[in-house]
């Protein structure tokens, strides 16, 4: 990762459901693998343990035959239990000028009914790297709400996490 | 998927998005999309078939490809 100070805001997604408006934290990347680059939108998932791509992206933009991928764990979400395979993309998000790259351990359904409804972005290895703001609230019109991306930087050693924090009272 | 020599240009990609949004994208819902330079050049349920049109325009540059969920998404 490269260090820098600045952060990145991005406008939420809107999409209309029935007679609901969802907004959606969608960030715009260039997954890359190989010498293939996608442009996409992953969804920003703080819930997710870790990152699931769409099957239909590893097997037609990356050419990649997942029952060729070995298993590598299971997942449980709401469409229910699945088994995935893993596969490590490089993903390049930012600005023209600030362009950071991350290598990310997505997974993938070995199960064609089991795939998300779109790329998601978890915790394990983004979260870790990345302070992600969620600022719906900020104005009267929700639709004027923006996530904002920060480089994580600590100005603790590390060390000093090894010890749980004691509550102050 | 065409390769190019040259990245994607992540100031184009940003500013296709952003006019994504301006335009609404809930009537591509279940839908794979492809954008560029702020048109939408392609669009079908299946990625592989976006993919393929894309490719016989033969562009010299890559666009945004964005399927839109069709309900809400709860993981």
């Amino acid at each position: 990762m490269f260090f820098l100070s600045k952060s990145f805001s991005y406008s939420f997604t809107p999409i209309q459901i029935r007679e609901e408006i969802i907004l959606r934290p969608v960030l715009q990347v260039v997954l890359m693998y190989k010498s293939v680059e996608f442009p996409t939108g992953v969804l920003i998932d703080s819930g997710a343990d870790y990152s699931i791509i769409q099957r239909e992206i590893v097997e037609d933009a990356f050419n990649i035959d997942i029952s060729k991928l070995e298993k590598c764990g299971e997942t449980c979400g709401i469409t229910g239990k699945t088994d995935v395979g893993k596969i490590d993309i490089e993903m390049r998000f930012g600005t023209g000028h600030d362009t950071l790259i991350e290598k990310i351990p997505f997974r993938v359904s070995l199960d064609k009914k089991k795939d998300p409804p779109i790329t998601l972005l978890g915790r394990d290895p983004f979260f870790y790297k990345y302070r992600v703001d969620f600022r719906m609230g900020y104005t009267n019109d929700p639709a004027l709400g923006k996530f904002v991306l920060y480089p994580e930087t600590h100005k603790r050693k590390a060390n000093n996490f090894k010890k749980p924090l004691k509550y102050k009272k | 998927m065409k390769k190019l020599q040259k990245n994607v240009n992540q100031n184009q990609l940003n500013s296709d998005y952003e006019w994504l949004l301006l335009q609404g994208i809930s009537q591509y819902k279940g839908q794979w999309i492809a954008v560029l330079d702020r048109n939408i050049i392609a669009r079908n349920k299946l990625l592989k078939n976006v993919l393929k049109t894309v490719a016989n325009k033969n562009l010299d540059k890559i666009p945004l490809y964005l399927r839109v969920p069709e309900g809400s998404v709860t993981t």
